[in-house]
């Protein structure tokens, strides 16, 4: 039960409307953790003589292509509430296989990453039909296709680091606008794209529910096993894209790499969905957090801390992030039930 | 006004099994109790009854130690004394037990565990005795003439069963000490046969000594069980005494403060052309049933427990899967096994289901996007959502259908059940549909908006909607339907047309064997 709450506004409308616009910033919940980055640049700025310069701003941007869409391929899946923990073996083998296709087969760039995107899709589809149709949860599916993928590419192609892809593809990728790579204006592009679908579609605003509560949206008309299936295939093609994307950036794949994006595109998606949308996972958010977590392991890095630091702060920032936004939802809460 | 504890102790019942006084509440400066007093007495069963905002919400969660009333107010618990504030843990040690309208119970746990848990007998370390505990709990259904699988998941378990499970637990605390058992809305889901059951049960433990204080909104319970009656009206109380020779418009005068006349709406006749047939459905336990709709006829589908009337409005609506039959609307000829929700939406059936909690609300989500998700293409201009029009028309949707507060980002779960239920209704009539199919409309909802609810039904069937209402609620289906169709295990026992419905032609028909 609610009481219609009394509000306390300013006299004017005009001056309410701006106190309103103005509060909305001020609310820590939706943006605590856009504030605790800023703090953090402004703290590295003060204590790293490194760090306050332009060139480490844009590696900071620019460096996080693959572990953007990655995160991105995750968030999308567990929306629809299923967990894709095969997308770093996907990020790897597409990788690899364009690497395979354009070297030893003579395959032109172009081909080789359409065929790799298809076979994502493939896969994707495979994931779907065993997760959706045959009822088997999404963490044992993914996880038992992803190292069945992995091996299946270390079977073809090995499991040694491969370079020597198309250098115009390289290129292009690593061709820096504004001192950022294409790659990350790819991303850009990726993440506006699938802020429009959820968001701003009704086919989105009907996966968001049904992620929810599947049986609500059922009754309502939404077919929600088709987009439980399409997310996880969502989620293999972005995986796709990033370790193409990574192949461009690097000018190699490295499949034992590859494997280290899957903890920090979970870590970004649960951090992700403290922030803007709190309590949900949400493509602005994602942004957020990854470029939280990068600029705080470049500071520390920049102070001489390697290796290790990458974890501690990963897991510190976590569970951190989540402590605090269930603290501010549980006062929410009080205030709201008090009836 | 301040009460001091020798007061309190010589002004109530020597015994007085509870004895609270002077209890007022405050949020934003709004008063929602006023100085309110209750006292019982062992062994008396009282009910406490009021509309939506009457303040008995706020009354049971002072009593369960979660609010904490404005100085002035005092607690007595079988004769020891309390000041708040009073820890729910404490309340409950001292023989205050609960049963709230969530149950509470774990639904991957069996039976036996969401009985006893916290509450086993032996030290805290020591090993679980099972075949003792087995038979305490064992013993307690029995008193409920009830077969449960101690070993069944609660999940497992229908919403009668699972009701039975937490009033179940709830006695275990009364029977280790005498005291008092608050049952907040027990009834919301069980259908008439059960409750009787529940009765008997309720007045054993009252005669062993356990007083009760029943929380509903059905007030023929209330008559039937009680003995004794408070009602709360805008925070304060207006009527308290025995419940002998009062009549629910007493009640229903008392709860709203208007005549109970106007309780339910006035019936405009159905048109002749048929909207809407079924012909040979069979599934879910139904066989063979057949029935066809008028244009803005409001027919009523009843029955007792397990003679499938809560099923056929999923069957009808393509939500749970039919063995055979078919379908006719919109001028098709549709198979039943080929129902889907989707398809039966297209062609205007829309479907509210009972449980709130699962099938026709998400709980967590805003009352915007709930209201809204049947209808979000039509927010989906140039390529955008228009997000302002969308929280305008549902802001206009939500006052049209008398929810309060009409606050389109307030989660659904913030509001009442009776709230809720309006928002929901005016979720799927806002999609113009031909054929309405209600299941259980006004359960777990309070009486004033029960009546907004019969009002608005009765408005969109004056329209030319065509309404099917499942519903156990005899009383309501006789005052409201134009027609009443009874199932008996799984097939039409019989047909009551306008002139022959009443309440008792209903349940007759319920318990007796189809001609």
């Amino acid at each position: 039960m609610t009481d219609e709450s009394i509000e306390t506004t300013p006299v004017f409308p005009v001056a309410r409307n701006a106190w309103h616009w103005g509060r909305g910033f001020l609310d820590v919940e939706r943006y605590g953790l856009v504030y605790v980055w800023l703090l953090l640049i402004i703290a590295f700025s003060l204590f790293v003589p490194s760090f306050f310069r332009f060139r480490t701003f844009e590696i900071i941007l620019g460096s996080q292509a693959t572990q953007i869409v990655v995160t991105l391929g995750v968030v999308v899946a567990l929306i629809g509430g299923e967990f894709d923990l095969s997308v770093a073996n996907v990020v790897a083998v597409a990788g690899t296989a364009v690497v395979t296709l354009n070297t030893d087969y003579d395959w032109p760039v172009v081909w080789a990453i359409l065929a790799v995107l298809a076979a994502a899709v493939a896969f994707g589809a495979l994931n779907a039909f065993v997760t959706v149709r045959l009822g088997v949860s999404s963490i044992i599916t993914t996880l038992g296709s992803g190292t069945l993928l992995m091996g299946l590419l270390n079977g073809w192609a090995g499991s040694a680091p491969r370079g020597g892809v198309d250098a115009t593809f390289v290129a292009l990728t690593s061709y820096e606008i504004f001192g950022a790579p294409l790659a990350i204006y790819v991303t850009f592009g990726i993440g506006v794209i699938f802020y429009y679908i959820l968001e701003l579609t009704p086919v989105g605003r009907g996966f968001v529910f049904a992620g929810q509560n599947a049986e609500v949206a059922r009754l309502a008309g939404i077919r929600v096993a088709r987009l439980r299936a399409g997310s996880l295939v969502a989620s293999a093609t972005l995986s796709a894209v990033a370790g193409i994307l990574l192949v461009g950036i690097t000018g190699a794949s490295v499949p034992a790499v590859a494997s280290g994006y899957l903890l920090p595109a979970f870590a970004g998606a649960f951090l992700g969905s403290t922030v803007i949308q709190p309590g949900r996972f949400n493509v602005v958010g994602v942004f957020v957090a990854i470029y939280f977590l990068v600029t705080g392991v470049t500071g520390l890095q920049l102070l001489g801390y390697t290796g290790w630091v990458n974890d501690v702060f990963y897991g510190a920032s976590l569970v951190v992030a989540v402590v605090l936004t269930q603290l501010v939802a549980r006062s929410r809460r009080d205030q709201l039930s008090a009836s | 006004m301040t009460t001091s504890d020798d007061e309190l102790q010589s002004s109530s019942a020597p015994e007085a099994a509870l004895a609270l006084r002077n209890a007022s509440m405050a949020f934003a400066g709004v008063r929602v109790l006023d100085n309110v007093s209750l006292t019982l007495a062992p062994g008396e069963i009282r009910a406490l009854v009021g509309k939506n905002g009457s303040g008995k919400s706020t009354l049971i969660k002072i009593l369960s130690g979660y609010h904490r009333p404005l100085p002035g107010a005092a607690l007595s618990v079988g004769g020891h004394v309390h000041r708040f504030p009073v820890t729910p843990e404490r309340l409950r040690a001292l023989g205050l037990s609960f049963v709230h309208q969530d149950l509470g119970l774990i639904p991957d746990a069996t039976v036996l565990d969401n009985v006893l848990v916290g509450r086993f007998s032996g030290g805290k370390l020591a090993p679980v005795r099972w075949r003792r505990e087995k038979e305490r709990v064992l013993s307690i259904l029995a008193r409920f003439e009830l077969d449960l699988p101690l070993d069944r998941p609660v999940r497992l378990l229908s919403p009668v069963e699972r009701a039975f499970v937490a009033i179940a637990r709830s006695f275990v605390d009364a029977e280790s000490h005498s005291g008092v058992l608050v049952l907040d809305e027990p009834t919301a889901f069980l259908p008439q046969d059960e409750v009787a059951r529940l009765f008997g049960a309720i007045r054993a433990i009252a005669s062993a000594g356990q007083a009760i204080l029943y929380v509903s909104h059905r007030l023929d319970e209330v008559l039937g069980l009680a003995e004794s009656v408070t009602v709360l009206r805008d925070g304060r109380t207006v009527h308290e005494g025995p419940t002998a020779g009062l009549i629910e418009d007493d009640l229903v005068r008392a709860i709203l403060g208007e005549d109970a006349k106007t309780f339910y709406p006035s019936l405009a006749p159905a048109a002749v052309d048929i909207v809407f047939e079924v012909e040979g459905l069979t599934g879910q336990g139904l066989r063979d049933v057949s029935l066809s709709l008028h244009r803005g006829e409001i027919l009523g589908v009843t029955g007792l427990a397990g003679a499938g009337w809560e099923e056929l409005p999923y069957l009808i609506a393509g939500a749970a899967a039919a063995a055979g039959g078919r379908l006719r609307v919109a001028g098709q000829d549709l198979a039943a096994t080929s129902l889907s929700p989707d398809k039966t939406r297209r062609f205007g059936i829309a479907l509210l289901p009972a449980d709130r909690q699962r099938a026709s609300g998400a709980q967590e989500l805003t009352l915007r996007e709930n209201v809204s998700l049947p209808v979000l293409s039509r927010y989906f201009r140039f390529g955008l959502m228009d997000g302002s029009g969308e929280r305008d028309a549902v802001t206009k949707l939500l006052r049209a259908f008398g929810v309060r507060p009409p606050k389109p980002d307030a989660p659904l779960r913030t509001l009442s059940g009776g709230n809720q239920q309006k928002a929901l209704l005016g979720k799927w009539i806002q999609t113009a549909p031909k054929i309405l199919v209600l299941h259980e409309p006004t359960q777990g909802v309070d009486v004033g908006s029960k009546q907004d609810i019969f009002r608005k039904i009765d408005d969109i069937a004056a329209t030319g909607v065509g309404i099917v209402m499942a519903s156990a609620e005899s009383e309501d289906l006789a005052r409201l339907c134009h027609r009443v169709v009874v199932l008996h295990r799984g097939q039409i026992g019989g047909v009551l047309e306008a002139n022959e419905l009443s309440e008792d032609a209903i349940n007759n028909l319920s318990f007796s064997r189809p001609s």
